[in-house]
Parts: C-alpha cells; sequence; structure tokens
C-alpha cells in the first residue's frame, strides 16, 4: 500500500511537524489539559494512552481546531493552530479559516461518522468535491483507489447502515485519507468495533504507518501501540505523565502510575512472557 | 372400567407425547389463509353495503342536483377561486417555512434573549385562533390607520394608509404564513434535533464550514424526518384557507358561499367545494410520498 508521497516520509531528526507548548484547557473547574507538551515528528506513529479521562481526546481536538483552548499554543505543519498572522499580528481564525485548517487534518473517531444519507462513495468524495473543489471525475477516481486500498472495492454503493462497523471505520478512514491530509489523527477507532473486527482496522492503520504518514494514534491497543508505534506519551489527569520510545516505555515504564496502568493492560502476563503469547 | 381404560390410554399418550423432545414436534404453520379469506370477505362484503346504502340515499335525494355539482365543479369563477386557494397556499408556506427556520433557529439559540422572543412567538402564534388573527390583519387599519417605516417618535419615514398596503389579501397571507411559522418551526426543529451530533462533527472536522455542514449534511438528514409531518401541515394549512372566506378573499369557499348564497344549492356546492379539497389533498399526499422516497437514502433496509 502506498498511502501518501515520498517527500512527506522524513528522518527521524527533521523538525517537529506538529508542536504543543504548554497547552492548558478546563471545563469549569475541571482541568482537562493541564500544561501539556508534545512533540510529534514528521513520519512519526505517535501513540497516545492513558486512563479514561485523562484528557487524550480533548487533546486531540485541539490539535484539530475541533475545540479551542485557554492557553499554550500548538503548531501544525507551521501553521500557530487558531490565529493568522495579519500585519505582523497573531489574529484569531475565522470560521473559514478553522474550516480551511481542519480540511488538512484528517481525523477518525470512536464512534464512526460516515453520513448515514450517502453511500460510502460519495461519503469518499464529499470532502474533496466540496471542500476543496476538486472535480467529481478526479474525486472518484482517487476514491476508487483509496476504497479498494481499504478493501472496500465492492462496497461504493452500499450505505453505511449496510456495513459492517469494521468496513465503516475503514471507509471513514478512507474519507479522511481523500482529503490527501499531512496528518491523521485517530481517537480509538477500534475500541466500539466487535473483537473480531479490530484486526482488519489495525491492518489499515498499521499499513498507513509504514507508509510514512504522520500519525497521531490515541489508543487502547497496547498491541499496537508497541508495534506500531514509534514514540509514545502516558496522559493521566490532563498531564503527559511519561514519554519516550515505544520499546522504552512499555518494557521500563519509569512512573510508577504508567506501570500501573500498562499492568490493568496487558492482564496476562509481564513484559518478556507477553512476546510469546503474541 | 371403560372410564378408567380411556384415562389410562390418555396418561400413555401424554407420555409419549412428552418422550418427543421439544424441538421435534409438529407445529401448527398459518394454513393460506382460509380463515383470513373469509374475514376479510365479510368486511369487505360489509364495507360495499354500507357504502351503497349511503350513495343511494345521497343520489335519490331530490335536493341533490348532480347536474348543478357537474356544472359548476368546473365553472370559471370556482376555477378562479381554486387557483386564489392554491395561490394562498403556496405562498403562506413559503412564509411558514421561511420564518419557520428562523423561529427553530432562534428557538435551539444559545442566547436566552433570542431563545425567549422564540418561545413567546409560538405560544402566542399558536395559543390564538387562526380566524382571530385573520380577522385582527384585515381589520388593522381600524387601529392603525397608517402603516410604514420610519425613526420612532419621529415624522421622518415611509408610511402609507394601512387599508391599501394590507389589502385582504395580504392581510390573509401575512395571517396564515406567520401563523404557519409557528407550526413548521416546531417541526423544523424536531426534524434538526433528529440529527446525530456526530454527523455534524464529522462534517466540520472534514473542513466543511457550518454553512456547508448545514447544506450537505444537516438539512438533507433532517429532511427525512420533517417531511412526513410536514406533509401533515400543509394539508392542514390548504384547509386552512377556507378560514380567509371570513374576509372574502376569493379562494374556493368564498366562491362556493357567493353562488349558493344566491342560489339556494348549499349542499351541491360544499361538495363541489369538497371535491376540489380532496383531490388537492390527495396530490398533496402523493407529492409528500415521492419526498419521503427521495430522501429515505440510508435508512436501514
Ligand atoms: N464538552 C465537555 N464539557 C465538559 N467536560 C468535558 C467535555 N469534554 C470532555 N470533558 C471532560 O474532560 C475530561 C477529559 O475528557 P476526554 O474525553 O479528553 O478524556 P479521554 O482521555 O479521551 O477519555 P476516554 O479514554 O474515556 O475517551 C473528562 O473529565 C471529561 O468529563
Ligand atoms: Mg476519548
Amino acid at each position: 500500500m502506498n498511502f501518501s508521497p515520498p517527500e512527506l516520509r522524513a528522518a527521524a531528526d527533521a523538525p517537529a511537524l506538529i508542536r504543543v507548548r504548554n497547552v492548558t484547557k478546563r471545563y469549569g473547574a475541571n482541568r482537562v489539559l493541564d500544561g501539556v507538551n508534545l512533540d510529534v515528528r514528521q513520519g512519526e506513529v505517535r501513540c497516545i494512552i492513558g486512563p479514561s479521562g485523562s484528557g487524550k481526546s480533548t487533546l486531540l481536538r485541539c490539535l484539530n481546531a475541533l475545540t479551542d483552548f485557554d492557553s499554550g499554543a500548538i503548531v501544525l505543519d507551521e501553521t500557530r493552530v487558531g490565529y493568522t498572522e495579519r500585519n505582523g499580528v497573531l489574529k484569531p481564525w475565522t470560521g473559514r479559516e478553522a474550516a480551511a485548517f481542519r480540511s488538512r487534518v484528517g481525523l477518525v473517531s470512536q464512534h464512526v461518522n460516515l453520513f448515514s444519507h450517502r453511500t460510502v462513495l460519495e461519503n469518499v468524495i464529499e470532502g474533496p468535491v466540496q471542500v476543496l473543489g476538486a472535480s467529481r471525475v478526479s474525486a472518484v477516481r482517487s476514491a476508487t483507489d483509496l476504497l479498494s486500498r481499504v478493501g472496500l472495492a465492492d462496497k461504493h454503493d452500499s450505505y453505511p447502515s449496510q456495513l459492517s462497523g469494521g468496513q465503516q471505520q475503514r471507509a471513514a478512514i478512507a474519507r479522511a485519507l481523500a482529503m490527501n491530509p499531512r496528518v491523521m489523527l485517530f481517537d480509538e477507532a477500534t475500541s466500539a468495533l466487535d473483537p473480531e473486527l479490530v484486526g482488519e482496522v489495525l491492518g489499515v492503520m498499521q499499513a498507513l504507518a509504514s507508509d510514512g504518514m504522520t500519525m497521531v494514534v490515541v489508543t487502547h491497543e497496547m498491541r499496537f501501540a508497541e508495534e506500531a508505534g514509534d514514540r509514545i506519551a502516558v496522559m493521566d489527569a490532563g498531564r503527559i505523565i511519561e514519554d519516550g520510545p515505544a520499546s522504552e516505555v512499555f518494557a521500563r515504564p519509569r512512573q510508577p502510575r504508567t506501570a500501573e496502568f500498562l499492568k490493568d493492560h496487558f492482564r496476562f502476563a509481564p513484559a518478556e512472557g507477553r512476546r510469546s503469547h503474541a | 372400567m371403560q372410564r378408567g381404560l380411556g384415562l389410562t390410554q390418555l396418561t400413555l399418550d401424554i407420555a409419549e407425547h412428552n418422550a418427543v423432545p421439544l424441538e421435534d414436534r409438529p407445529v401448527e404453520r398459518p394454513r393460506s389463509g382460509h380463515r383470513h379469506l373469509v374475514r376479510n370477505g365479510l368486511v369487505w362484503a360489509a364495507a360495499v353495503l354500507v357504502a351503497a346504502y349511503a350513495a343511494s340515499v345521497v343520489a335519490t335525494n331530490p335536493a341533490m342536483r348532480w347536474d348543478s355539482i357537474g356544472k359548476f365543479l368546473t365553472a370559471p369563477i370556482i376555477l378562479s377561486g381554486l387557483v386564489t386557494t392554491l395561490l394562498i397556499t403556496f405562498l403562506s408556506a413559503v412564509i411558514g417555512l421561511a420564518g419557520g427556520l428562523v423561529i427553530a433557529l432562534m428557538r435551539m439559540s444559545s442566547n436566552p434573549l433570542i431563545k425567549t422572543i422564540a418561545v413567546g412567538y409560538l405560544g402566542l402564534f399558536r395559543a390564538v385562533p387562526l380566524l382571530v388573527q385573520i380577522l385582527i390583519w384585515y381589520n388593522l387599519g381600524t387601529f392603525f390607520p397608517e402603516l410604514g417605516f420610519g425613526i420612532p417618535f419621529t415624522d421622518i419615514g415611509l408610511y402609507g394608509d394601512t387599508n391599501v398596503l394590507l389589502s385582504p389579501l395580504v392581510a390573509c397571507l401575512i395571517a396564515i404564513g406567520l401563523n404557519q411559522a409557528a407550526y413548521m418551526g416546531e417541526i423544523i426543529r424536531g426534524g434538526l434535533l433528529s440529527v446525530q451530533p456526530g454527523q455534524v462533527e464529522a462534517a466540520i472536522a472534514l473542513g466543511m464550514t457550518r454553512a456547508k455542514a448545514f447544506r450537505r449534511v444537516i438539512a438533507p438528514q433532517a429532511a427525512k424526518s420533517i417531511i412526513p409531518p410536514l406533509g401533515n401541515d400543509m394539508i392542514n394549512l390548504l384547509k386552512a384557507t377556507s378560514l380567509v372566506s371570513v374576509v372574502g378573499v376569493g379562494d374556493l369557499m368564498t366562491r362556493a358561499q357567493g353562488i349558493y348564497a344566491s342560489n339556494y344549492q348549499v349542499i351541491p356546492l360544499l361538495i363541489v367545494a369538497s371535491i376540489w379539497y380532496l383531490a388537492l389533498t390527495i396530490v398533496f399526499t402523493f407529492v409528500q410520498g415521492l419526498l419521503e422516497r427521495r430522501f429515505a437514502a440510508g435508512v436501514a433496509r
């Protein structure tokens, strides 16, 4: 599979494509993001794990400007999220500017939200035609290509309600990819799926990763984080409490909180025994 | 003895029957519907009998004047009334839809003042009978002799004679249109609420502006649940236009009344009007069915 052009693949020492600096966000008195710092390099698969309610989804939504934050800064692909420079001053985005930014960032969320009144093919061409102004013919051509890559070549004319959960989620990935995004964000893309459907979606994500797409993946699938993830950030109570290469975080967690979380998620065996299970 | 034997036999039968596992016992399948056929036949026969009797009573009534029903059904004056009825229905539906959308969006606004205005509007226009509203707009000239735009508390502005500006037709259009806006507002709001928030968020995440997400995702999905109650409402609207006959706008009902006031054939002319209302309702229902099918895409089949 080849999802992204080669110029997107970059060396590990390239400057970070996404830079999150000291971002905070509250809902009322609840500090949901409490000074988050995070770097995502180009071509990297950046996994975020952590207990429920720790702020993972909120962070992802900030990256896509779906949610605004109170302080700090996010830079994505040399765009300061939320602001445009005019006459040397950073001014808040208009609705149109925010929309244009979101079109460059793909999001696949836990609850599959394919447009229920459109077929799979119509779902995939909707963004390119309506947002990017592509011609219908060329949009259909690339959609056909994308759909066969996610294994849905025979489902063009199906409505979402006629697909299994795994097929819907793969179509949602194709819909996001059709926008030719700089970054793909995944928010627990498999956690609403039946266990036997998880594999097919993770397979598509893995292919995308090995193809050089920059990905931020919030997941409860520790196996995926371990095998496909380059670096892993562990979130707890709105903070990133541990951050490092996947192999290190899993083998030698430095924080007791991380060790505890990992223990809950690998209930069967300690790290060494786990590999033989896999 | 005989009795005892029978009892033993029965007990044996039951024992044998129970020995067959539940999944292997024969079941009674609904037969090709003999009984249904008989029952349906009886219902149909009764219905035809009643209908035939009613028809004969009406048809043989000397006051019925079938000839005049036939004559007036397509009389130019009745047809012009029909056109006026359709015109009022169409224009008030347009006012109602546009106003209803505004009211629905205001009602869903997070601004409490805007929301309160919408709630007040709904309360007022749904509480006062439409007949009263028509009469108020029609008689507005007796209350405000002049209407227009201008700067409050000054004489600067554009004003005109209320009775000229508010011809009976315009008064009726405003009355029915504003009343419709209240009802359609609630129907539209229900439709908008039926769209799942995730669908809107997916559109926004894809890079659509709010306006585009409304046009491409919210509106078509809301339409699916709006059309059935809207069709109902349009039929109510069609019939409600007959109320304008109280101010003599010249709709179908006004025309029928005008004719029977001079020839005293009350029932035949009311039947003429009924036939036209029935025909229009059938057309509306047909269009509603078409639209429902058009927007049904994606419903689990
Ligand atoms: N719209 C909102 N209004 C108020 N509070 C919110 C809102 N969205 C999220 N929160 C709160 O923010 C906190 C973090 O939520 P978030 O969804 O980011 O957690 P998460 O790490 O993604 O959890 P999960 O693993 O369960 O998905 C939670 O305490 C949640 O209740
Ligand atoms: Mg979450």
